[in-house]
């Protein structure tokens, strides 16, 4: 609180800075949990440095001081770092909820910078050599991230797109009965608010089964799965229809009425979160399940790889430059993690980096063009597991051993084998969708200390390094 | 590319079975380890040196034997002569296993420093662990470094991977280890400065700089846990000449044999302060090279002291040595001067 009264440091007003953290990902691809951890680790920093070993500023102590800000003025909901982490540590433990709202967190880190502004140099003592950085993170549902590719479209088109891949592959049976229902409903017919809300009704539960039995991701609009606080729920009534390409929709037709809500909903819903999450937003991570869609079979894998490429092409990346900042702000770093690095163990653990590596390999480029920095690496934000070996079909494999999550006894998964590339057809097999749920490990929820995580100091030092430098 | 490589079929699939543990993990970070595990080196055996430990063995024996005749020779004259050859012979057989020991000691330490070095490329990550783990234990019998390598012991933790491992070895062990070598070129050169400056003679200058020179080196080894005998000394300064395709050697040797032959010339091209400076210079880049041979580790970029650090630091060698573990004010490295 003394910074408050008293003037700032040469050193604070030369190193004070806010570092907004992008956490993207979609639903169930840990964001929550990469965000409790990440928060409480760093509460947990100056007691406890030997949790984040890879942060250099951690590991060089010097980061003095850590405390999670609250603002009266903040328009968004506080991060529940304290219930989910109290759910965490419970007995038995509870794994955070799905988000269903946007929530912020906010963290202030003290500390010496390194060199002539720090604790260690006569000229950084004489300054102050204590400087702050504070890190703002956005958590939201992971479903709301596929609406943003619609910005870029008209209704024609996302209606176009959306129809051919319901007809095609895994969707087509799950799809049936709303197709059948766009038949006897053609998209010229007169606009009618009841038909308009079937057909959404069926295209709504056309989205759920190709997650929920398929484990599909490229579900547009996000909000039909997770709608969040809408105070006009009709904005939702609409869904793509068949149009005959390059046509345009007859006034008062039924294709009309759907256009409209589209586009409203893009306008009033979308735009906002859009701005929110990409304004002034200077590290972003990827969190990306891969495991869960590499097991769920090829189309899931690259229904997955489609829909982060689309959400990617949103963001802005480039150099941090002062210019830049005044005409809008850039991403200068990238990181694309693989979470739930702990349901693999340690020997595949370079597979699976390489492997996102290489599915990244597009967005990577383009960030890279625009002198960004990137890199991927596996990731697990909380470790629920411990390696050890297994016997099977006479082969000693590597496995990961932990509770399942309502189970009793622990169990030894072996996850199969993780490519390092992209898999040929060839590749997929029978599917496994039972991959197991495993408990959180004893967790105190005292910020002393901290939460196992695989990698997680790597990511931090990936994203804050200047920052904390 | 494991894809390629095996066909579906063949392929094991993802698996799950129960164990008869019960109960959720507990992943708490365990605290430093006190006692250090027992290294297990298993190195199989060159054929050279069974046939070196067979010689020793026969010379060894002729020795014993002879040994035993001049104490039998020693009882013939009186049991009072004979008792006290006995004695004697004991200490001098003892004095010499001392020092056997510690040669041997400091060459395993040598060996086991190369021998991370030619695994870091290609390791296995248990294989690199291991090793890494005994150069832990190496370093961490140095009072200085004993806190750092409690440190890294402490951070470290069974997810991590060999890479993982070598880098936290980099970052908290070999840096504070870094810094002292680094002061000891510091003292070093200061040393070479004055003896150059005040060196009434090109051939005692040359004869004192290589004494410099040679306890630097000695030295260097010291901090990265290596503690050279003679043997291990020889091994050294035989790499350090197998290292002259490195620049520096070369140009120190250079810089010996004009300092040996030609100090009239040198005189007279340059005047005493320009030489002194060219001198602890030289005892830096020596310095460096030494580093660069014992560190367990290779440089990484960015990583390895430059010259000019190096001299610019001269007149402040005293905060190397405190950085090295804040924690420990107290102790201070014996300089040996």
């Amino acid at each position: 609180m003394r910074a408050l009264y008293n003037p700032p440091t040469l050193t604070a007003l030369m190193r004070n800075r806010t570092v907004r953290l992008a956490v993207t990902g979609l639903s169930q691809s840990g964001k929550t949990a990469f965000i409790t951890s990440l928060v409480h680790n760093l509460l947990g920093a100056v007691g406890r440095p030997g949790r984040l070993p890879f942060l250099r500023a951690t590991a060089e102590r010097r980061i003095l001081a850590a405390r999670l800000l609250a603002s009266a003025r903040d328009v968004l909901p506080q991060f529940p770092l304290k219930s989910t982490i109290a759910a965490l540590a419970a007995d038995p433990p509870q794994w955070p909820s799905s988000t269903t709202d946007l929530r912020r967190a906010r963290l202030l880190l003290r500390f010496s910078p390194r060199g002539l502004l720090g604790r260690g140099n006569p000229i950084g003592r004489a300054l102050g050599s204590v400087a702050e950085l504070t890190i703002e993170i956005l958590d939201y549902p992971g479903e709301w991230l596929l609406d943003l590719p619609l910005l870029r479209q008209s209704y024609a088109d996302w209606s176009h797109t959306t129809i051919g891949l319901a007809r095609h592959g895994v969707r087509h049976p799950l799809a049936r009965d709303w197709l059948d229902y766009l038949a006897r409903h053609p998209a010229d017919g007169a606009a009618d608010s009841e038909t308009a809300r079937r057909a959404h009704d069926l295209y709504q539960t056309f989205l759920s089964a190709c997650r929920a039995q398929e484990q599909l991701s490229l579900l547009q609009p996000g909000r039909f799965l997770n709608p969040g606080h809408m105070p006009d729920a009709s904005v939702l009534w609409f869904c793509p229809l068949a149009f005959p390409v390059g046509g345009r929709p007859r006034s008062g037709s039924l294709a009309a009425l759907m256009e409209a809500r589209f586009e409203t909903y893009k306008r009033t819903v979308v735009e906002p979160f859009f701005a929110l999450l990409a304004r002034d937003v200077d590290r972003q991570i990827v969190l990306i399940d891969i495991l869960r869609t590499l097991n769920a079979g090829e189309a899931a894998f690259a229904d997955q790889r489609l829909t982060i490429d689309a959400i990617l092409a949103a963001f802005r990346f480039g150099r941090r430059s002062l210019l830049r900042r005044l005409f809008g702000a850039r991403i200068d770093r990238v990181l694309f993690a693989a979470t739930k690095a702990d349901h693999v163990p340690a020997v595949q653990r370079d597979h699976l980096e390489a492997l996102i590596a290489n599915l990244v390999e597009a967005p990577t480029l383009r960030a890279r063009q625009a002198h960004a920095q990137v890199a991927a690496t596996a990731l697990a934000s909380i470790r629920c597991t411990q390696d050890g070996t297994d016997v099977i079909d006479n082969r000693k494999v590597d496995v990961v051993i932990g509770l399942p999550e309502g189970g009793e006894r622990r169990i030894r998964f072996f996850p199969g084998i993780v490519p390092v590339l992209p898999p040929p057809s060839g590749f997929w097999g029978e599917r496994f969708t039972a991959f197991p749920v495993f408990q959180p490990p004893r967790i105190s929820d005292a910020a002393g200390d901290g939460i196992p995580h695989i990698n997680l100091d790597k990511v931090l030092d990936f994203l804050l390094e200047d920052a904390l430098a | 590319m494991t894809i390629e490589a095996e066909p579906e079929r063949d392929r094991l699939r993802p698996r799950i079975s129960q164990t008869g543990e019960t109960g959720r993990l507990d992943l708490a970070m365990p605290p430093p380890e006190v006692t250090l595990p027992a290294l297990q080196p298993g190195r199989s055996r060159s054929p050279f040196a069974v046939a070196m430990a067979g010689f020793g063995i026969l010379a060894l024996t002729v020795f014993a034997i002879d040994l035993v005749q001049f104490v039998d020779g020693a009882f013939a004259h009186g049991t009072g002569l004979g008792v006290a050859t006995v004695v004697a012979v004991a200490a001098a057989c003892g004095g010499a296993v001392y020092w056997l020991m510690a040669e041997l000691r400091g060459l395993w330490r040598l060996r086991s420093t190369e021998r991370l070095r030619s695994l870091i490329p290609s390791a296995l990550s248990s294989e690199l662990k291991n090793e890494v783990n005994a150069a832990a234990i190496v370093l961490g019998r140095d009072p200085l470094l004993g806190v750092a390598v409690g440190r890294y012991r402490a951070i470290l933790e069974p997810h991590h991977s060999g890479r993982d491992t070598l880098e936290l070895f980099s970052r908290f062990v070999l840096a504070p280890a870094d810094r002292l070598a680094e002061a000891a070129i510091r003292r070093a050169a200061a040393q070479a400065f004055a003896i150059n400056a005040i060196s009434p003679t090109a051939l005692l200058d040359t004869l004192l700089f290589a004494a410099r020179a040679l306890r630097l080196v000695r030295e260097i080894a010291e901090v990265y846990g290596q503690r050279p005998g003679l043997a291990g000394t020889v091994h050294l300064i035989r790499r350090l000449a197998g290292g002259a395709g490195l620049v520096g050697a070369v140009d120190l040797a250079g810089g010996l044999l004009v300092q040996q032959l030609g100090g009239a010339v040198v005189e007279r091209l340059s005047a005493g302060a320009a030489e002194s400076t060219y001198a602890a210079q030289k005892m830096a880049r020596l310095g460096i090279i030494a580093m660069a041979l014992c560190r367990p580790v290779e440089f990484g970029p960015g990583e390895a002291p430059s010259l000019r650090r190096l001299v610019t630091g001269l007149l402040r060698p005293h905060v190397a040595e405190n950085q090295v573990c804040p924690d420990q004010t107290s102790s201070s490295r014996s300089s040996g001067e």
